[in-house]
């Protein structure tokens, strides 16, 4: 039988091509907010029931945070469990006529993480 | 890009660094074994440098990596606090990005096999087994590098398909760069170990870098093409901003490689007075404009989208 001359080249080759064929079986894609209930700068007349945010591809929201005019922090309620979701939700306490704002961060599912904000007023 | 930049907070700021510091320690710990595996007749005091570069690197790469998991909690909690939320903490590990980072610790560590490769040093009087022992240890190594390299392309927009065309752009990429940065430190070594020496390290490095160069930059390319989708570049674009400065440090980067092989390497090899350190003082400014380039892509994979 022959003898391999060069086994270590040959080796790195074999091993990235396994490598590449393992990393076709990953799966994800970016996330990108599509739309938010209320819109972004929208003025709504009363408390709006729910918070929504909707998203082209499922995100984890880990962090999400309602300010009030004067920073105050103000309560969110939610049952996603930072489940992947396209269109999260949360409900919060009555809010009073007044500007507010909603920050969040979330994790996409290609490993990217992701913030953003909007801000609508109560009527 | 500046504008991007400009936006970023303390928080913004110690993820990016840790994100090129990441790139700065895994590119020189997989390059230094990729040195070892192509040099191995490269003088006592190069591969001494390369080694401990090596250990140094997947040392880094290995501490940064566990530090951007916390970090990654961290942001995604909104408090510091978070980088200890065994919550959030089970989530970024169990991500893409967790992957990334886990892959790239092992592969850091397997690195270090490379150390076990004593056998090109040893001489002719210890040649017995060195070959077997040489592939064993080696191979390890060159198994970590191609890990440390393909770990990249377990995160973010190469995810997106065709995943394993774009997957192999990067590791191809990747191992290409950390060929090159990875012999700078042991050239500098070899340029001090005397003329000769470094004259013929530099020559060799010279000839290869120049098929290195040609695979980096073809796979950077077609990387960039699908990326963007094939679409026609945009100075708007925060991405395509950041590319063409890219581009242009590399460039610069080039510039100086050709420089070192028409003009210094042959002056080393003369015997010129100041040749050497000459050499020397473009081989770092090489490596500040690669390391213009790590912080550079830091920014742009993080601040960015390609389409």
């Amino acid at each position: 039988m022959a003898k391999l001359r060069r086994p270590v080249p040959v080796i790195f080759a074999t091993a990235l091509s396994l490598f590449l064929a393992l990393a076709t079986g990953v799966a994800g894609a970016h996330a990108t907010k599509e739309r938010s209930v209320p819109e972004d700068g929208a003025s709504v007349r009363g408390s709006p029931p729910v918070i929504a945010m909707m998203f082209d591809a499922p995100i984890r929201i880990t962090m999400i945070a309602l300010t009030g005019e004067g920073g105050q922090a103000l309560s969110l309620v939610r049952n996603d469990d930072m489940a992947p979701v396209t269109r999260f939700e949360a409900a919060p306490e009555p809010l009073a006529p007044g500007r507010y704002e909603v920050r969040w961060r979330g994790l996409a599912e290609d490993g990217h993480a992701m913030e953003g904000r909007f801000s609508f007023t109560v009527e | 890009m500046l504008g991007a930049l400009a936006g970023l907070g303390a928080e913004g700021w110690v993820g990016l660094g840790a994100k090129a510091a990441l790139y700065l320690a895994s590119l020189l710990a997989a390059g230094s074994v990729l040195f070892l595996a192509v040099f191995p007749s490269a003088g006592a005091q190069s591969r001494r440098a390369a080694r401990r570069i090596l250990a140094l690197g997947a040392a880094a790469a290995v501490l940064l990596s566990l530090a951007r998991l916390g970090l990654q909690a961290s942001f995604l909690g909104g408090t510091p606090a978070a980088a200890f939320d065994p919550v959030l903490l089970r989530i970024v590990v169990e991500s893409p990005f967790g992957t990334s980072l886990l892959l790239r610790v092992a592969g850091a560590a397997l690195c270090l096999a490379a150390l076990g490769d004593r056998g090109a040093d040893r001489g002719a009087g210890h040649g017995a087994g060195r070959g077997a022992g040489r592939g064993a240890w080696l191979g390890a190594g060159l198994f970590g590098a191609l890990i440390v390299c393909g770990s990249f392309a377990f995160v973010g927009h190469t995810l997106a398909p065709p995943r394993a065309l774009a997957g192999g752009f990067v590791t191809l990429h990747l191992l290409g760069l950390a060929f090159w940065l990875g012999a700078l430190g042991p050239l500098v070594a070899a340029t001090r170990g005397g003329a000769a020496q470094g004259a013929a390290l530099a020559e060799r490095f010279g000839r290869i870098a120049l098929g290195v160069v040609a695979l980096l930059a073809l796979a950077g390319a077609l990387l960039f093409a699908l990326l963007t989708g094939g679409r026609v570049p945009d100075p708007a674009r925060v991405y395509d901003q950041a590319m063409t400065t890219k581009l242009a440090l590399v460039l610069g980067v080039l510039a100086l490689a050709g420089l070192n092989r028409m003009r210094l390497t042959p002056a080393l090899r003369a015997g010129r007075a100041g040749a050497g350190a000459a050499l020397r003082r473009s081989i770092a400014a090489e490596a500040g404009l690669i390391l213009g380039v790590l912080a550079l892509t830091a920014a742009m994979t993080g601040l960015a989208a390609p389409r």
